[in-house]
């Protein structure tokens, strides 16, 4: 899905959300944000369920050998607070191997470090406190949780400064098909308005009312 | 609306401008073929605001110069014609219609003519027009439109000059909703025909759906209406960038290309090029297309310009005869477009839905104009294929699909054509 990888590196969570709403997909997480402002980051999810220390868990490096260039770590932490699950190591680490950014349903830390680096983190928030252990590799490629949406390994990312979506891999072509048009009509209307056309007459002209998502 | 910036942009076709650049890299239909018989008097004619002199040869060819004399500046107008040249009544400079100066009687040096910088433009006939390149260097190929591949009696070109700005007379073919209201009159006369044609449903019908699409010609508008009977009326115009429009007419066998060619900021030329594609023009189509116009052919647009109100009939309103007090399908465009003013104030309009097309084509235009891309056909774009399309289709038929199919259909079809 090339082409979908090209739209998401230019156009935004409201509208791939428009054209998931268009589809009747529910892929917009709750309460997770990028820990810097500008963060944007597109891509292919490759996911790992995070559970505290036990005898079966995996060390992260085993985690880490299956990013590449263009993925995107998600990490399933089920939103606790008690510690960061990701930080400014891993994140060099990620950026060397080419990911775009990270997602977690928790807490990251050294949110400075990450910003300096110029690699983008989607979390619920940023804290000092160590995740040592509490963030272990559970499970690594298989179906996660984040912010209340189920994500398969090789779904689709999306997060800028409205949040983080998923995009299913078996949906992509419909929603491109929906997110493509809604994009175009979109920069012509912000192109339209800055030229000074009134917002009536821009949505006479784009015919928003047969492109925008039911109510 | 378009701010003043843009409106300027598109509008303006001075020396100098973008618009004017795109102009000159064009071919440009600038009178009939019929205007000038050989030997006749040179004409002056303007076009992107400028001045030139055209004048036919007694061996039939065609030129047209710069009109000053480029010696002082005396205007080729006024010039004698002569040995198949224009001599110029000031100092006698002779021009030949192949583009040489051939005599300067006021110079003794003999080889002085040939250093006589003569300005003039390569020129063609087709489409029973004279099309003539005003840009520097190689001139293109002719465009291939169909009717330039067509002979005398399968055409039927008429030239109007109307008092407004190019873009006026552009828009007035991408305004599909007026069809209904403004030439309701002049639909409810013209002849209910069976056919796949049928301009009753576009009045019928006065808020279609409008679509567009670029294209690799210029940009494509298609009106889908629904007929209640589960199907579609829909009506196709091609563009053929910037200024040329394929539209429907009530008859399939009549063909219709407008195009608008500026002539200053406040004046163009509006072409109907009317065309038979598979045989000669019967005589009632040639009657139709001229239908209340003037007889000129190089200007069918004269009658009404010189009465007040541009001569409405508002008894014949009054009495419910007539919608717009007009009698020309072709006078009202012109009319309208002339009310608007020369040079209208487009930050003050207000478009709606019905207007999608106009703002289209504009932001296309603009679009092109600031960036490497000029709005002209990509070249090598063939062109001879383009045709308008008006069909009854099911409902649930892709208007895209149907058509690609013609398109396709007519490629095969008029190949042979091309020579």
């Amino acid at each position: 899905m090339d082409a979908l990888l090209a739209l998401l590196a230019r156009t935004s969570t409201s509208v791939m959300s428009d054209a998931l709403q268009k589809c009747g997909i529910d892929g917009q997480c709750r309460g997770i944000g990028p820990i810097n402002p500008g963060d944007r980051v597109h891509g292919v999810a490759v996911t790992a369920r995070i559970s505290p220390y036990n005898a079966a868990s995996k060390h992260h490096a085993e985690y880490m050998d299956l990013l590449g260039p263009g993925s995107v770590p998600v990490l399933d932490g089920r939103g606790i607070r008690e510690g960061a699950l990701w930080g400014d190591l891993r994140a060099t680490v990620a950026k060397r191997v080419g990911a775009h950014g990270t997602v977690v349903d928790g807490m990251v830390r050294d949110r400075d470090g990450c910003r300096e680096l110029g690699y983008p983190v989607f979390a619920r928030g940023a804290h000092m406190l160590s995740g040592n252990k509490l963030a272990w590799i559970e499970e690594r490629d298989v179906p996660v949780t984040i912010g209340g949406v189920y994500v398969r390994p090789g779904d689709f990312v999306l997060g800028d400064g409205d949040g983080v979506l998923f995009i299913p891999r078996d949906a992509a072509a419909q929603v491109y098909d929906q997110a493509a048009p809604l994009q175009e009509a979109d920069e012509r209307m912000l192109a339209a308005l800055r030229d000074g056309m009134s917002l009536v007459e821009a949505r006479n002209v784009y015919g928003l009312k047969s492109i925008l998502p039911p109510r | 609306m378009l701010n003043e910036k843009n409106a300027n942009l598109l509008g303006d076709i001075r020396p100098g401008t973008a618009m004017n650049a795109v102009f000159k890299r064009m071919w440009l239909p600038v009178m009939t073929s019929n205007h000038l018989a050989p030997g006749s008097d040179p004409e002056k004619i303007r076009v992107l605001d400028q001045s030139y002199v055209a004048f036919r040869a007694s061996n039939g060819q065609l030129a047209v110069f710069d009109e000053k004399c480029p010696h002082r500046g005396c205007s080729l107008e006024l010039a004698n014609v002569q040995d198949d040249s224009l001599r110029c009544i000031f100092h006698g400079w002779k021009f030949h219609v192949s583009g040489k100066c051939v005599e300067t009687p006021n110079e003794p040096d003999p080889r002085f003519p040939s250093r006589v910088p003569l300005k003039s433009y390569p020129v063609k006939e087709a489409g029973g027009a004279v099309w003539v390149y005003f840009g520097e260097g190689q001139a293109p190929e002719l465009p291939d439109l169909i009717f330039n591949l067509l002979v005398d009696d399968q055409l039927c070109s008429r030239r109007a000059v109307c008092d407004y700005n190019w873009l006026t007379g552009l828009e007035a073919i991408l305004d599909p909703s007026h069809l209904g209201i403004l030439h309701s009159s002049w639909i409810q006369k013209a002849p209910d025909s069976s056919s796949s044609v049928d301009l009753g449903a576009a009045g019928a019908n006065l808020a279609p759906t409008l679509e567009c699409e670029e294209t690799d010609h210029g940009f494509r508008y298609v009106t889908l209406r629904s007929m209640g009977d589960g199907s579609s009326y829909i009506r196709v115009s091609e563009i053929v960038a910037p200024n040329g429009v394929f539209i429907a007419t009530t008859d399939p066998g009549r063909k219709l290309f407008i195009m608008s060619v500026p002539i200053d900021n406040y004046t163009s030329m509006q072409w109907y090029f009317r065309h038979s594609p598979d045989g000669p023009m019967p005589e009632s189509d040639r009657s139709w297309a001229i239908g209340r116009s003037d007889l000129d052919d190089n200007d069918f647009y004269q009658t009404p310009k010189t009465q007040p109100r541009w001569g409405q009939d508002r008894e014949a309103m009054r009495r419910g005869e007539s919608f717009t007090g007009f009698t020309d399908i072709m006078f009202e465009d012109f009319i309208v477009g002339e009310s608007q003013g020369a040079w209208p104030d487009r930050t003050k309009e207000f478009l709606g839905t019905a207007d999608k097309a106009i703002h289209f084509a504009r932001q296309y235009l603009l679009e092109r104009l600031k960036s490497d891309v000029p709005p002209l056909p990509k070249p090598g774009t063939p062109l001879y294929h383009l045709q308008a399309l008006a069909a009854r289709i099911p409902g649930d038929e892709d208007w895209r699909r149907v058509t690609e199919t013609e398109q396709a259909a007519r490629a095969e079809r008029y190949a042979g054509l091309r020579g």
